[in-house]
């Protein structure tokens, strides 16, 4: 099995995490989903690094699990191709970020897209994640490059819905902003495994940097 | 939601104004502008509780490249790896106007 960046892992119970020093608001939210959200950074031998998401920004616990206490992994893409906000409940629908996934999913049908953020985390676990004020997070696997001014248009029509949707390009385990990409003039950053790192062609430089 | 303001004696005048970074999770906008008064920063931040944080990432910052500016940061929880990273990409900005 293939983990990637932003998989969520569903694991069977909170003893399986690395248990360094939990602040009290992991120990309250995290049973309540079992559930790790990757992070982008180095596999250690049969540890998986990855976070635990609390309700407010700054409540994001960095911590490692085991490969041997996943449970489940749904991936952001797999969130799309199932339709996962279809059968959502009425009032989460009507969350500004939830309310255009079907607009969105029509403009990147034959797009290999997922989701991800808090939207992406509520629509795997069911647990009230996201929030009127939440952005729509989506990942993108690109097969080829895309120029400044495709970008540009793509992300005018992904903007329509009244939510701020901001598209990650995933290239290997390496991502960077198609927003960025699109309105820049020279560096733009990506981030990588190990690092953030500033290149002038991220489709190129990307490439070359280790997987 | 935290507002968080420094203030440094910093005294190597930027020229031009540089906007880098995006409105992104995980990342942050930063924005100098000319001044010819006192080294202000500005912060807005979606992640409460890290001034400490910030200060000594500022203060390594200015300690290595004494800019005279403005500054304008809108923070959406990023590490402090980025915040580096998005620094040193305004500086360069900088470097590429003179």
């Amino acid at each position: 099995m293939v983990i990637e960046t932003h998989d969520l892992i569903q694991i069977s119970s909170p003893m399986e995490l690395i248990n360094n020093d939990q602040p009290k608001w992991v120990q309250e939210i995290f049973p309540k989903s079992l559930t790790v959200v990757v992070r982008r950074s180095p596999f250690v031998e049969g540890w998986i690094p990855v976070g635990i998401r609390g309700i407010k920004r700054e409540q994001r616990f960095a911590t490692y699990v085991s490969t041997s206490a996943i449970q489940k992994v749904i991936t952001p893409y797999q969130l799309v191709r199932e339709g996962s906000w279809v059968d959502l409940g009425a009032e989460r629908k009507k969350l500004p970020a939830m309310s255009a996934l079907p607009g969105i999913s029509k403009i990147l049908s034959g797009y290999n897209w997922g989701i991800s953020g808090s939207v992406g985390f509520e629509l795997a676990t069911r647990t009230n994640t996201a929030k009127v004020t939440s952005d729509l997070d989506l990942i993108w696997k690109v097969e080829k490059p895309i120029s400044k001014s495709s970008a540009q248009a793509l992300l005018k029509k992904l903007n329509m819905f009244g939510v701020h949707a901001d598209l990650q390009v995933i290239q290997g385990n390496n991502g960077f902003s198609l927003e960025e990409y699109a309105n820049s003039r020279s560096t733009i950053m990506v981030k990588t495994l190990k690092e953030p790192i500033l290149v002038h062609d991220p489709w190129i430089d990307s490439n070359r940097v280790e997987r | 939601m935290e507002k968080l303001h420094f203030n440094f004696d910093t005294k190597d005048a930027i020229s031009k104004p540089v906007h880098v970074g995006v409105v992104a999770s995980g990342d942050l906008e930063v924005i100098l502008r000319p001044t010819d008064k006192q080294t202000e920063v500005n912060i807005i931040t979606g992640s409460d509780g890290f001034k400490e944080v910030w200060e000594n990432v500022l203060k390594r910052f200015f300690d290595r490249y004494p800019i005279q500016a403005n500054i304008e940061i809108n923070d959406f929880g990023s590490t402090p790896g980025v915040v580096n990273l998005r620094l040193t990409q305004a500086l360069e900005e900088l470097e590429d106007e003179k």
